[in-house]
């Protein structure tokens, strides 16, 4: 398994709402970890559990 | 004792009317069992492999490759194990399809091969026409594959590929059409980037069949903060985000009591 983070549900519920209160520790774990150059990972777990309330072409995946 | 040993693979058979010697082994055949030898005994990455040396006596042919005796120990262990089990399914891509290649050889131009090595007592690899050293196919299933790497290499007049170095499966050669890279906008050489691709995978083992893979689609890994991007995610997610109690709706969907 290559190293990284995995990144959970909750994690994107936060990082895509502005007006969640966690929103800002969110964006700014995201920014550390691709200054530090570190993979991101989501699982398919997650993007299931997105799923059932939004869609998949809402998920960053392009830098996943 | 010595740190070299060496293994030995033996050719029996007939050309025509002339029985198999170093004089009517054909340098091709030759070039075949050196290419296997060398899958034999180090499956893995090669380049940074002890020397094999290489040499060829009578009787009807055969084949002596001295490298370091800590790899021949494992190869003697190795072949112990194949005459046991009469099965290759155990073992890296590499080594079972050099088996299989000298399987195929045997039945196709009616040699035998006898393969052992320097270890004493060394077991004694019989492969001819009666013998059966293929893969159980059931073991290798269709899958499709996410590699992260950078692309060092793109085109080719027939076999059209891209060359991916990723840092987890080493290099991967993926076939790719050639309207695909006809039709790129931008110059993808020497940058980082995600190919979607398929190809085989070892149910068992989790081991992918390298030169299977084929291109399905190219993604761009975009490691800048892409503001505009993820704006645009945002707006879309919002739509039904800022209709839910974030906690509330996790709990609800993983069926914890509220």
């Amino acid at each position: 398994m290559p190293e990284g983070t995995l990144l959970d549900t909750s994690f994107f519920l936060r990082f895509l709402n502005e007006n969640d209160p966690l929103f800002d520790n969110a964006d700014k774990y995201y920014k550390y970890f691709l200054q530090k150059e570190i993979k991101l990972f989501i699982s398919t777990i997650s993007i299931a559990e997105y799923c059932v309330g939004g869609t998949i072409d809402q998920l960053p995946l392009r830098i996943l | 004792m010595e740190n070299i040993g060496y293994i030995e693979i033996i050719v029996n058979g007939v050309k025509g009317k002339l029985k198999l010697t170093p004089d009517t082994f054909d340098i091709k055949e030759l070039t075949e069992i050196i290419e296997q030898a060398e899958k034999l005994l180090f499956p893995g990455e090669r380049k940074e492999r002890p020397l094999i040396s290489y040499r060829m006596e009578e009787g009807s042919v055969k084949n002596i490759f001295k490298t370091s005796f800590q790899a021949v120990i494992g190869f003697s262990a190795v072949i112990g194990q194949v005459v046991t089990t009469h099965n290759i399914d155990f073992l890296e891509l590499n080594t079972a399809k050099a088996f299989e290649t000298f399987q195929e050889t045997a039945i196709k131009k009616d040699y035998s091969f006898e393969i052992k090595t320097s270890v004493e007592n060394s077991p004694l690899l019989k492969i001819d026409k009666s013998t059966f050293y293929f893969r159980t196919s059931e073991n290798w299933v269709d899958a499709e594959f996410y590699f992260y790497g950078r692309i060092t290499n793109a085109g080719g007049k027939d076999k059209v590929n891209i060359h991916l170095v990723t840092e987890e499966v080493g290099t991967l050669y993926i076939q790719t059409p050639q309207g695909i890279l006809e039709n790129l906008e931008e110059n993808i050489l020497y940058k980082n980037y995600v190919i979607r691709a398929k190809g085989k995978q070892n149910s068992e083992t989790g081991e992918i069949e390298k030169q299977s893979l084929s291109f399905i689609e190219l993604i761009d890994y975009n490691t800048k903060y892409d503001q505009q991007y993820l704006k645009k995610l945002r707006s879309k997610a919002m739509t039904w985000l800022s209709k839910i109690e974030l906690d509330d709706w996790l709990k609800d969907i993983r069926g914890y009591d509220a």
